[in-house]
């Protein structure tokens, strides 16, 4: 590219290339990281539920205190690759910024929800366990359908949608034991897993 | 009549470097190499033109003892970009 002179349709055509690409940069593997978060929680929910189930203990529950060691781990990968990172987009970290939220709510109510069961000891865990799968699924809908709006992906609001209406319809149908867990896998695969397998074989196509 | 283009802007390499930094937070020297196929000299020289004019900020770094060149697009920059762009319509119109 050289420093000739422009004409106006030129310009325009320089403008509109620079956005597409800036998009197509976006859209490189954006999907990967909803995939890892996707297996990771839908291994972990498979793990609670079975030992959950097999020892009928629900302390089990305290394994999705992991997903903060998870958190850490996946934040230095990441710190370590932004470093490679040659540039930054605002969509990826609105995006970010949107998961990062749903992260703090989900953990921190998570323990919220374990001190208010400590402190009322006449509290059903039914009524626990019910709640906070309730609550965490809407935010899960809630946090996917705006990271499709933001990717203008349909099939990620779709399934946004889906979750967060979906999960206290759901919820209704089942008791506050073991299989309430299952309700986070299939969560995870339609919020997490499959919208991030949509989104790197869009970029793939492009 | 029409409105006067920004010479500094209303220039092929300039302008793709303004145009990709308006869309992005920042970007090194060699994605913008990259994407403006421009030679590390001539992109050098218009990048300081930029920066000169405090359309740009540059930051200049180092990664695992490697020198590391950072651009980003500042307000002055920024408004000059909409004003260009304004000034574009009409002459499309």
């Amino acid at each position: 590219m050289e420093t000739n002179e422009l004409n106006p349709e030129k310009s325009l055509q320089i403008i509109s290339e620079a956005i597409r690409k800036s998009r197509r940069e976006f859209e490189k593997n954006a999907g990967t990281p909803l995939i890892i978060w996707g297996v990771s929680i839908l291994l972990l929910s498979l793990v609670v539920w079975f030992v959950w189930r097999t020892t009928n203990n629900p302390a089990w529950n305290f394994l999705w205190f992991s997903t903060i060691i998870l958190w850490i781990v996946f934040s230095v990968i990441d710190k370590k690759k932004e470093k490679k990172v040659k540039t930054k987009n605002f969509l990826g970290e609105i995006i970010g910024y949107v998961w990062i939220s749903y992260g703090i709510f989900a953990i921190g109510l998570s323990a919220v929800f374990c001190v208010i069961f400590n402190i009322n000891s006449n509290l059903e865990i039914y009524f626990s366990s019910v709640f906070l799968v309730l609550i965490i699924g809407i935010l899960l809908g809630f946090s996917a359908m705006i990271t499709g709006l933001l990717v203008k992906n349909k099939w990620i609001v779709i399934a946004g949608v889906i979750n967060g209406l979906g999960t206290p319809l759901v919820v209704n149908f089942l008791s506050g034991d073991a299989d309430i867990t299952l309700l986070i896998s299939i969560a995870s695969l339609i919020t997490l897993l499959i919208p991030g397998i949509i989104l790197n074989l869009q970029s793939k196509k492009e | 009549m029409f409105k006067k283009l920004d010479p500094l802007l209303h220039s092929e390499l300039r302008l793709a470097i303004m145009s990709i930094l308006i869309n992005v937070d920042e970007a090194d020297f060699v994605y913008l190499k990259a994407e403006t196929e421009a030679t590390s000299g001539n992109l050098s020289v218009q990048l300081e033109k930029l920066s000169d004019a405090k359309y740009i900020e540059i930051e200049k770094t180092f990664e695992n003892k490697k020198p590391r060149t950072i651009c980003r697009i500042t307000e002055t920059g920024i408004e000059a970009m909409e004003k260009y762009i304004d000034a574009l319509k009409d002459y499309i119109k």
